[in-house]
């Protein structure tokens, strides 16, 4: 079962970091159809978050089509992010490892790295949304 | 549905010093209501006044309807633990659990003996022996037990250790998803608060600075950057919370009222939580004559 | 919430029925001895009853006079130990605002706690006044002083209204000062000093005293003082049974005029009683002031009448504040 943490620095509202660690744990295939989700309940009692939060975050999945309330039993995950992707993982974490060790090579420090990659990252996901 | 607090121009005055200044609030029910403002800007009298521990000066407050603490109906409908969670030093936790039940018609033992026990609570222990996380887990108990349709909190976690602030809002959250229960809780730490609630007040001296649903609120506040001069005056619209300028530049912390600020500005940025509520706290302190009575908010995580 | 009242005096309420339980064996050994002394000294043919007074006085007076004080003083213990603290220990360490969040109005509150404290202050005082008025009985009926201001207060009903008002009261203050050590000595204070007050300002104008002019004699008048001046003044007087007000009032002669010291020295010079006797037959008089002993239970009444009306008129306050928070 999935372990939800929060980052309060992220910047990222608590609902959407929900979300998105679903949607991680889905992508790199923790958790698979059938799962189940931690009780609302669960969540709060770990996080001590507000209930309203995990509802909306449990809703937001719901209607993107990735799990389902069985009423009475919890949430369950009924499909996957796994399809294709995954298999591109290998060969892109290569890359990105052969690129990292360039910039080191060519004398950037781990901040310039990160900024680097943070600009060209949002440059790049503003233009094709 | 009824608010959980509605006040129309609260008012209350302590001799010459006027705590709570023309206090017009309605909030919904259902919310984890977060009071935040800095010490002395009227918080307890605000939550004293809505369990009716004492009486308004000018104006008026309904509380799930009702005037607060009217008769014990309307007491057993909100569990209200005061500062510093007061409970009899001399009377074990068994006791208190037993007061709860013999002064409560609606008193929930399953409820409190299982969270007693889960908390950790020995119940032949006097009260007077517990640390301050043990005390305020009993009195939330104490008052969650009762089965109100509101809690109210008055700085619950401030005398806490990191550790024991935690497991108080882990347990509160708790109640909160089992019971369908209203909160209302103050800090003078919006850290404190930032995980929990979905609703805020933000009072600073004396007056409500900010109020509403904690998603309404980021979503119509912005962070406008710009050279300086070119907000000058600023796009209509937008009503200004904070302005700060360096020598090239202008920074405006600005509430939307028109929705449209996004569409009209694409550079605007959203605030954080912190931010937007630091930007009206500044506001308010900012006043010549009343600087001096108002401190910073702390911000601590 | 009787539970709760009496699950927080429990332990008072134990230390008072210890405290009662030796004070009555104590006042039952000691009334069972006068009564055994009063058969042996009074109830005898031929016995003497100025020598009864005297086997009396020097064997009763004092464990007497003591417990009286003790009688006294319980109601203004009572009201500082338990009226006191009731409210103010609540206030100082804020457990009315837990107890007042529960589903019980604050008047309830109030009135059980108020209640229970008065009910228990009565019950240990009044069982103190009835055994020492029982133990006392053959000696107050030998000296017929039971009016006196010293005994008054502590025979019969008197001590039940002490014992209401000092709970009451010692409620007010802790309402008002709301720390408890304050309050306790604000109450025992107030009390003593309304002791004093009451049998020296208030109690002896509660009746129109009678005022009359009555025969000097050996029996009413222990004896006579002559001042520089020449003048004449009776040194103590006493009519049984009543509440004598007037202390030593001047001697007058037959006529009505001041007596002077050539009357009393036309008696002869001899020893004590013979001397009294002489001056007895020349007809002096003086003029008293006292409360007629047939006043006795009138007086009871209306002093434990007056102190209820003080409690009531300090419950109202309570009453009245106690609803509208603590601003």
């Amino acid at each position: 079962m999935i372990d939800f943490h929060l980052d309060a620095r992220s910047g990222l509202s608590p609902y959407l970091q929900l979300v998105q660690q679903v949607q991680q744990a889905l992508r790199l295939g923790l958790l698979s159809a059938g799962d189940q989700l931690p009780t609302v309940k669960e969540v709060v009692a770990r996080l001590a978050i507000n209930p309203n939060t995990v509802l909306k975050a449990y809703r937001e999945l719901e209607h993107q089509g990735l799990v389902s309330p069985r009423p009475g039993v919890g949430t369950f995950v009924t499909r996957t992010l796994t399809d294709d992707s995954l298999a591109a993982h290998e060969s892109l974490r290569a890359e990105l490892v052969a690129w990292l060790s360039r910039a080191q090579r060519a004398g950037l420090d781990a901040d310039s790295i990160e900024a680097l990659f943070m600009t060209t990252f949002r440059k790049a996901t503003e233009v094709t949304p | 549905m009824t608010p959980v607090l509605r006040t129309d121009a609260l008012g209350k005055r302590y001799g010459r010093r006027q705590a709570l200044t023309d206090v017009t609030l309605s909030v919904p029910a259902g919310r984890v209501v977060g009071l935040v403002g800095p010490n002395g800007a009227g918080k307890s009298t605000l939550l004293n006044l809505a369990s009716g521990m004492i009486a308004p000066t000018t104006g008026t407050i309904e509380v799930l309807g009702s005037r607060p603490a009217a008769n014990p109906a309307q007491l057993a409908r909100v569990g209200f633990v005061a500062q510093d969670t007061p409970v009899y030093p001399g009377l074990s936790v068994g006791d208190h659990l037993r007061l709860g039940a013999r002064l409560n018609p609606g008193w929930d033992d399953g409820l409190a003996q299982q969270r007693v026990s889960q908390v950790g609570l020995d119940p032949t222990q006097k009260a007077g022996r517990l640390s301050g996380g043990q005390r305020a887990q009993l009195a939330l108990t104490l008052a969650a037990a009762k089965r109100p349709q509101l809690m109210i909190f008055d700085e619950p976690v401030a005398a806490l250790d990191p550790l024991a602030r935690r497991a108080f809002l882990q347990s509160l959250m708790e109640f909160v998803a089992e019971l369908e229960v209203s909160v209302l809780l103050s800090s003078h730490l919006l850290g404190d608060l930032e995980r929990v609630c979905d609703h805020l007040i933000v009072l600073a001296a004396s007056r409500t600075q900010l109020a509403g649903d904690v998603e309404d609120l980021l979503a119509a506040h912005y962070r406008l950057v710009a050279a300086r001069g070119d907000l000058d005056p600023p796009p209509p619209g937008i009503e200004v919370i904070q302005a700060t300028h360096t020598a090239r530049q202008t920074t405006l912390i600005v509430r939307d009222t028109t929705g449209t600020l996004p569409d009209r500005l694409p550079a605007a940025e959203h605030l954080d939580l912190e931010e937007m509520v630091l930007a009206y706290l500044g506001r308010a302190a900012e006043p010549a004559g009343t600087a001096n009575a108002v401190q910073p908010l702390e911000v601590s995580r | 919430m009787i539970w709760l009242t009496w699950r927080q005096f429990r332990g008072q309420a134990l230390v008072a029925v210890a405290v009662l339980a030796a004070l009555a064996t104590y006042l039952v050994v000691l009334g069972l001895r006068i009564r055994t002394a009063y058969e042996v000294n009074v109830d005898c043919a031929g016995c003497s009853v100025e020598a009864a007074k005297d086997v009396f006085e020097s064997a009763y007076f004092t464990p007497l006079l003591l417990t009286g004080f003790l009688v006294v003083l319980v109601p203004g213990i009572v009201g500082a130990f338990w009226g006191a603290p009731l409210l103010a220990r609540e206030f100082e360490t804020g457990t009315h605002r837990l107890v007042w969040n529960q589903s019980v109005s604050r008047t309830r509150w109030l009135a059980v706690k108020l209640g229970l404290v008065t009910l228990a202050g009565v019950i240990l005082t009044g069982a103190l006044s009835l055994l020492l008025t029982w133990a006392a009985s053959p000696y107050d009926k030998l000296f017929d002083g039971r009016f006196d201001p010293l005994l008054f207060p502590t025979r019969n009903i008197a001590p039940l209204g002490y014992a209401v008002f000092a709970v009451v009261a010692g409620v007010t203050v802790g309402l008002l000062v709301r720390r408890t050590v304050p309050a306790m000595a604000i109450l025992l204070a107030g009390f003593v000093l309304l002791q004093i007050l009451m049998p020296t300002l208030v109690r002896p104008h509660l009746q129109p005293a009678v005022t009359e002019r009555v025969a000097w004699t050996a029996a009413n008048a222990k004896g006579l003082l002559i001042n520089g001046a020449g003048e004449v003044w009776t040194e103590e007087v006493a009519v049984p049974g009543a509440w004598v007000l007037t202390s030593g009032p001047q001697m007058l002669d037959a006529a009505g005029n001041p007596a002077s010291q050539e009357q009393i020295e036309s008696c002869p010079r001899a020893e004590p009683s013979a001397h009294m006797a002489c001056i007895e037959t020349k007809g002096f008089q003086m003029t008293l002031s006292y409360q007629p002993a047939d006043r006795y239970w009138t007086f009871q009444w209306l002093e434990v009448g007056i102190y209820l009306l003080l409690a009531g008129l300090l419950a109202g306050f309570v009453f009245w504040r106690i609803p509208r928070g603590l601003n």
